[in-house]
């Protein structure tokens, strides 16, 4: 295991024409990433290649979206999110990302497939202040996966209160 | 593989041309040598330019063997792609120069391929699921390709309106087949319920017919009655008159008697006097003829007396006869009023039955029509369920109309606090009507809360709304039922108690 990036405040911005590609196989190592990620990233493909995707996770995201991200790919559906990235200098951006499965004539899934947008800025104001206090929820409870299920509660709580899921709250932020 | 093109496909020229050429390389330099040698003799030296051009030609084997690797590997992406697969990639591909890029943009082009793929394919595989906020992304993709996308987002608004619509129809399809079935069958109960008024009302009018004809008869026997009370009443009148006559005639008979009494008196005093003289004078003989006259003369007054007396008695007969003749209309009078009075009698009771008749059935007639007054506003607040599911938006007040719990409706006041309680609280069947009717209000609460949400978004929601107001109608039925049942109950029970009460009274 590499030693990880240490994150500073400084942001990278993806173009309004600019797609990030990657795929992973079903247990979410890369198989492929478009050039875009390369260079936005900062990584070569040989230190992608085959590497865990949690490669650009940054530590403000909270644990419970990719729970999310995951639960929601097992069902064999696609995902919406917002993410922000850790690149290997340690600076970020954000991106507005869909991930499919992949999946095979048999209805097998065979890997998953990711493309991101730039995310808009107003929707990024939104969402940051909701994952910061997700994850301050998942840092003060007892355990990792206690702190989830808080955080995941949280979120449910939210949403619930306007009516919508995180797909459709997602959706109306990207606009 | 047995595709046609297969067979206009080139051999891999390439590969035989560089293996000749590294051959020609390794061979040639090492051809001269050997020549060289046998032409001139041996020398060392002789080796090292065939060795030099060995190493060269394996290094140069190696390098565009790897190019052609990466060749072979994008013409099979290639191949894939014609049949319909983008998924697959080239990669490491690095430091290869135009190969590499040929790689590259190969990739990308796969990348926007099937992003507008997927696009396609999600948007409208999720629309047949009817979920039509997943609209197709286009940002990043190159001109045809998006604008492709911007018309499958039209065709995505026009199919979501047809869905919406095709919905709203369905919908409202749905409520109004379900909502005339049974509004037809509580109009029919209300229907009974009226007739059954009807009918006790034709009742209670041909009761208070037959009393206005008894009436009317009794009112000519009370006419008699009158004129026979006002002829006692003379007759009685003119036997006070005999009866003074009578008591002023006694008078004067006891007048007349005191008369006959004196000259009674006087004659034997006379008399009396009349037989000394005679004793004494025998020989004057002569005054007792004087007093013989005198006795004469008072016998004339005694004889008129009696005679007096005789005419007094005569008259009082006749007044006897008068009055025990009057006397004898009376009777025959007061017998006459007997049979009256009789009639009289029994016509009361008969009057007294009728109007007792009369009020047991109003008071049915008044039940039944309560009872309809609540099936019809138990009938108007499903039909502002109705409104309210069908489309909320429009329809708030009958939204707000139906938001009352099971206390508070005007079938929930009179069941728990007004005449409902009050007359039913006994019967049995009271108790059972509770738990339909909160099942009735939970139920359309429970379909206005799910007609709120998004249900052109979700079929499923459509089909959860008709079942919640089936349910609904199946409670409302009970709840019909069991008002039918508390009216007959009651009816039965007061027709009970009029009979208890009129055996007892007989
Ligand atoms: C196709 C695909 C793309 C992904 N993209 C990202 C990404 O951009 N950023 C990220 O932090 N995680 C991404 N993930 C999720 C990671 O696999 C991982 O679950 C996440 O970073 C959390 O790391 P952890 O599982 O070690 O907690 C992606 C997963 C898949 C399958």
């Amino acid at each position: 295991m590499r030693e990880r990036p240490v994150p500073k405040d400084q942001e990278i911005k993806l173009g309004e024409e600019e797609f990030i590609v990657s795929k992973t196989d079903t247990t979410g190592k890369i198989t492929y990433a478009n050039r875009v990620f390369m260079e936005i990233s900062g990584y070569g493909e040989r230190e992608l290649l085959g590497v865990q995707h949690n490669i650009i996770r940054h530590p403000d995201m909270p644990r419970a979206l990719f729970k999310l991200l995951w639960d929601t790919l097992k069902e064999k559906k696609e995902f919406f999110g917002f993410v922000k990235n850790l690149c290997k200098d340690g600076s970020y951006y954000w991106v507005f990302a869909n991930i499919t499965p992949d999946i095979d004539n048999e209805g097998r899934v065979v890997g998953y497939y990711s493309v991101r947008r730039q995310a808009p800025i107003s929707a990024i104001r939104t969402v940051e202040p909701i994952y910061r206090e997700m994850v301050r929820i998942e840092k003060g409870a007892g355990g990792v996966k206690q702190g989830i299920a808080k955080a995941q509660g949280y979120l449910q709580d939210l949403l619930q209160s306007k009516r919508t899921d995180y797909e459709k709250f997602a959706l109306e932020l990207y606009g | 593989m047995t595709d046609r093109s297969e067979r206009y496909a080139y051999k891999p020229f390439l590969r035989t041309q560089i293996n000749l050429l590294c051959s020609g390389t390794v061979l040639l330099p090492a051809g001269f040598a050997v020549w060289q040698g046998v032409a001139w003799g041996w020398h060392w030296q002789l080796i090292l330019l065939p060795l030099a051009m060995a190493a060269l030609a394996g290094y140069s084997h190696f390098a565009l063997h790897r190019y052609l690797d990466a060749i072979g590997r994008i013409k099979h992406v290639l191949k894939k792609c014609r049949r319909g697969e983008f998924h697959h990639r080239v990669t490491r591909v690095h430091a290869m120069g135009e190969v590499g890029q040929i790689a590259w943009e190969l990739n990308e082009f796969l990348d926007l391929c099937e992003a507008y793929f997927r696009e396609m394919t999600t948007v409208f595989t999720r629309a047949g699921n009817g979920e039509f906020h997943r609209r197709a992304l286009g940002h990043g993709l190159p001109g045809q390709m998006r604008n492709s996308l911007k018309y499958a987002n039209l065709a995505l608004e026009t199919m979501k309106e047809n869905h919406e619509q095709q919905l709203a129809t369905r919908l409202s399809h749905s409520l109004h087949d379900l909502n005339t079935g049974n509004l037809v069958s509580n109009l029919k109960l209300c229907q009974k319920d009226m007739v059954q008024v009807t009918e006790i009302l034709e009742d209670v009018v041909a009761i208070a017919d037959a009393n206005a004809n008894a009436a009317s008869e009794s009112k000519a026997g009370v006419d008699e009655v009158r004129r026979s009370v006002r002829d006692i009443a003379a007759k009685v009148a003119s036997a006070a008159r005999i009866i003074e006559d009578l008591s002023a005639n006694s008078q004067q008979v006891i007048n007349s008697l005191s008369i006959i009494t004196e000259i009674a008196d006087q004659t034997s005093l006379l008399a009396l006097n009349a037989s000394i003289e005679a004793a004494r004078a025998g020989e004057y003989g002569r005054g007792f003829a004087v007093v013989a006259d005198e006795v004469k003369a008072l016998s004339n007054r005694t004889k008129e007396a009696a005679v007096e007396i005789s005419k007094i008695l005569q008259s009082f007969g006749d007044s006897v006869d008068a009055i025990s003749k009057e006397a004898g209309e009376s009777v025959a009078l007061a017998e006459r009023m007997q049979p009256l009075v009789e009639t009289f009698s029994t016509r009361f009771g008969e009057f007294e039955q009728a109007s007792h008749r009369t009020i047991v059935q109003a008071t049915n007639a008044q039940e039944t029509s309560f009872s309809t007054l609540v099936k019809v506003d138990h009938i108007i607040y499903k039909q502002n369920a109705y409104l309210a599911v069908s489309d909320p938006e429009a329809n708030v007040d009958e939204g707000k109309a139906i938001a009352v719990d099971n206390h508070s409706c005007r079938l929930g006041k009179w069941y728990y606090e007004g005449t409902g309680k009050e007359r039913f609280s006994g019967l049995p069947s009271y108790r059972k009507l509770e738990k339909p009717h909160e099942g009735v209000h939970r139920s359309a609460h429970r379909a206005l809360e799910l007609a709120h949400q998004d249900w052109k978004a979700n079929r499923h929601l459509i089909d959860d709304i008709v079942a919640m107001m089936e349910k609904m109608e199946k409670s409302s039925l009970e709840v019909m039922e069991i008002l039918n049942q508390m009216n007959e109950e009651s009816i039965a029970r007061r027709e009970r108690q009029e009979q208890e009460s009129s055996q007892a009274s007989s």
